[in-house]
């Protein structure tokens, strides 16, 4: 797995400037700003419903803020979504996988939304993205039939197919195994590493060696 | 772009076809309410075939009501909603393609047994000949205009009554220009009138319903 891949190229900042959302009434953040540089961390905490995953969303653009903007790059994300969705590789709550498709079927639906700097028709790419996955040999299986850990590893190899610079995942880490969950610190390590920025929520600790890892707690923010 | 269009039509009727009772659900639906008719109206030739155009088309007009919360709300669900709109394609063009596997799925089963039916009814020859055109023109409009809906309802947890009122009224011009033009056919009149109206109808919905239906699922998701 991951063959020693080059730098990314078009990996930018991503900054946040007065950030605020608002949810049935009540400032769920207020005046929020960061900014992240090309080979750092981002870890987001806070209590259950303190709107982490709220933050992570309008960061892909999904979620439109109250005040404040994103910035990618100093440009706001509203201003290009089709260059920032590019760069942009987004693991939320739910996985985005469909059941009643099989293993390869999802990749290949995922590696299309995302123009994928591989081939669909590429066999050896698709076979090392799934044995680094742990789900070899269980191409034409249903993802019905997975188990919820690796439906989470599918749904994390949607990172590995692109070459976007930015991931945001949210709660990478659940429901998997110790394997699963060396695996990804492993790869955001060498996404760090080749450049590229990554914001993640996570209850569990995350264990990246060497990596410029900032922390911010939207529990304390308030 | 060609292929992200191809990718998820093929993707949408692929998992109709792994839902087999889903699929067979509308068709069956608009037969068995165009059967109960002559159960209710009494079996008297002359009325059957007056009332057939009316009763086809507003048979078909609810078996597509009936289908369209699919368009979206399963993809809403797993999160593959989130991932199309992050995804670097054209929302729109995607959910042309959703537009079109929905109608494969719903109205093209409806368009093959709306004949069959209106001879059932007494209908004529020729005036089954221009329900066919009508419904082969009019059942895309229905799926269009529904994607629409179904865009604006995706986000609230019962959005059926909604969805319900605010359809029918935006499927009324179908059903004039629908049933004139069978009843002008019925009558031995020349039906191109209605028929070409259809046509307008049919490209402008498909022309501009993907855009809206993607501003409006933009909103339904945020």
């Amino acid at each position: 797995m991951f063959p020693s891949l080059p730098e990314y190229t078009n990996s930018q900042s991503l900054s946040v400037k007065n950030l605020s959302i608002e949810k049935q009434d009540r400032w769920l953040f207020q005046n929020i700003s960061f900014e992240i540089k090309p080979k750092e961390v981002l870890h987001l905490e806070g209590e259950n419903g303190s709107g982490k995953t709220t933050l992570l969303r309008a960061l892909c653009g999904l979620t439109m803020p109250d005040e404040g903007e994103v910035f990618w790059n100093g440009i706001s994300i509203d201003k290009q979504s089709y260059d920032y969705h590019l760069q942009l590789s987004y693991l939320g709550h739910s996985d985005g996988i469909k059941q009643d498709l099989t293993v390869l079927e999802n990749l290949r639906v995922s590696m299309v939304l995302s123009r994928s700097i591989y081939k669909v028709s590429d066999k050896a790419i698709l076979e090392d993205i799934l044995k680094g996955i742990g789900l070899e040999n269980k191409e034409d299986t249903l993802a019905f039939h997975l188990s919820a850990g690796q439906r989470r590893r599918l749904a994390f190899a949607r990172c590995l197919l692109n070459d976007s610079s930015l991931w945001i995942l949210d709660e990478p880490l659940t429901a998997l195994d110790t394997k699963g969950i060396s695996f990804i610190e492993y790869a955001i390590k060498m996404h760090i590493e080749r450049g590229g920025l990554a914001v993640i929520t996570s209850h569990q600790p995350l264990n990246v060696k060497n990596v410029p890892c900032t922390r911010l707690n939207l529990s304390a923010e308030k | 772009m060609i292929l992200a269009f191809w990718t998820i039509l093929k993707r949408d009727l692929t998992l109709a076809v792994r839902h087999r009772a889903e699929l067979m659900n509308p068709v069956l639906f608009f037969v068995l309410v165009v059967v109960l008719f002559p159960l209710g109206v009494g079996a008297e030739a002359s009325l059957l075939s007056k009332i057939a155009p009316g009763v086809i088309w507003i048979a078909a007009l609810l078996s597509a009501l009936l289908s369209l919360d699919r368009i979206f709300r399963s993809d809403m669900e797993d999160g593959s909603l989130e991932q199309m709109l992050i995804s670097a394609q054209p929302m729109s063009l995607l959910i042309l393609a959703k537009i079109i596997a929905h109608w494969l799925i719903t109205g093209l089963p409806v368009v093959l047994v709306g004949p069959l039916l209106a001879l059932f009814l007494g209908l004529s020859v020729d005036a089954s000949g221009t329900l066919v055109i009508s419904l082969l023109v009019g059942t895309p409009i229905l799926s269009a205009i529904g994607a629409v809906g179904v865009a604006l309802t995706v986000g609230l947890r019962r959005g059926g009554v909604i969805l319900s009122l605010l359809i029918l009224p935006l499927y009324v011009p179908v059903l004039i220009f629908a049933s004139q033009a069978v009843d002008a056919a019925a009558a031995g009149l020349p039906a191109i009138a209605p028929i070409a109206m259809l046509c307008a109808l049919l490209l402008l919905s498909l022309s501009l319903t993907p855009w809206a239906a993607s501003s409006a699922l933009k909103m339904s998701v945020s």
